[in-house]
């Protein structure tokens, strides 16, 4: 099952990226590495938290939103079905109010609204919208299906229509896997987070 | 010149230049990932994506609506050496899907220097 991942944080050298992922700092899109195309319109702001966690969860790239976003682009091997795995948090810092959506080109496929939902630090929020301490979230985590028509995926960072008043939405880990089909355990899909 | 032709001229700037640049450190990251303790097979599986996806990029530039706008754009700006550009890269591609990588001592003797130093892509006619 092919899949592709996302770490995002401050510095390269600050933790070791597993097999088929890759660090994210400041790269506008256009840029390859590790065998996939990504990159920010606008990178936001970038922090290395703690290299003791998980590889996925030791940084962040975070947003202060009012009305306003950043916007990350992976281009896809193929369309189809995937599952996304996602961490929205922070190590150090409890997030109040945050959000993140995910598209397939322009159409919506996962809204993580957290507008009124406060993620404790040291946790995040996963793609099946369920929060997870850092300790939890490698063994724990769950996706969320999505199919795609197109082989573009873009991950907004804020909200250009949900007013976050200046608070910051954290980016930890994205992993897109191709879902084989079959239903795995470890999938919610997308429906039930009211989505799709 | 219309402004979606500059538009899409500006994206074709930052892609080459952008390419450029991953070529280079991206050649550091493979001997990088050796040193880090991930296999033969895994680095050149990387090395393979990623000369899939430099062709990729490059493929963007053909495209019929991308070629009418950037020729266009190209054209206004009085741009001499796009195509030289563009043809280097894409030779620069060819020769890393082409070399051997089936050893460590073949992914560390990959050595593309040339591409790790940028030149001005743009060279207006009277600049």
């Amino acid at each position: 099952m092919a899949s592709f991942g996302y770490n995002f944080r401050g510095t390269d050298t600050f933790v070791t990226d597993g097999a088929n992922e890759t660090y994210v700092l400041n790269e506008v899109y256009p840029t390859t590495r590790g065998g996939s195309t990504f990159g920010w319109d606008d990178p936001p702001e970038r922090d290395d938290r703690n290299a003791s966690l998980d590889r996925r969860l030791a940084g962040a790239h975070k947003h202060s939103s009012d009305l306003s976003k950043r916007t990350f682009r992976a281009d896809l091997a193929t369309s189809g079905a995937k599952v996304l795995h996602l961490s929205v948090g922070d190590a150090d810092n409890d997030r109040n109010q945050q959000v993140v959506r995910i598209l397939d080109t322009s159409t919506q496929v996962l809204l993580l609204d957290l507008s009124a939902t406060s993620v404790p630090a040291g946790s995040s929020r996963d793609a099946s919208n369920v929060t997870r301490t850092d300790a939890n979230w490698p063994s724990q985590e769950v996706g969320a299906s999505a199919t795609f028509a197109t082989t573009i995926l873009y991950l907004e960072l804020g909200s250009s229509s949900i007013d976050m008043n200046g608070n910051y939405s954290s980016l930890r880990h994205l992993n897109i896997v191709d879902d084989a089909g079959g239903g795995p355990t470890t999938v919610k899909r997308l429906t039930m987070l009211g989505v799709g | 010149m219309k402004l979606e032709d500059l538009i899409v001229t500006l994206e074709a700037v930052r892609n080459l230049g952008n390419l450029r640049k991953d070529i280079a450190s991206n050649v550091a990251d493979y001997k990088r990932r050796l040193a880090n303790g991930d296999s033969v097979t895994n680095v050149q599986a990387v090395i393979d994506a990623d000369a899939a996806e430099y062709q990729r990029r490059l493929a963007w530039h053909d495209e019929a609506d991308v070629a009418e706008e950037l020729a266009a754009g190209i054209a206004a700006l009085g741009v001499e050496d796009y195509e030289d550009e563009k043809q280097a890269l894409s030779d620069a591609v060819s020769a890393l899907t082409s070399a051997p990588k089936g050893s460590r001592e073949d992914i560390e003797a990959l050595d593309i220097k040339s591409l790790a130093t940028r030149k001005t892509l743009f060279k207006p006619k009277n600049g």
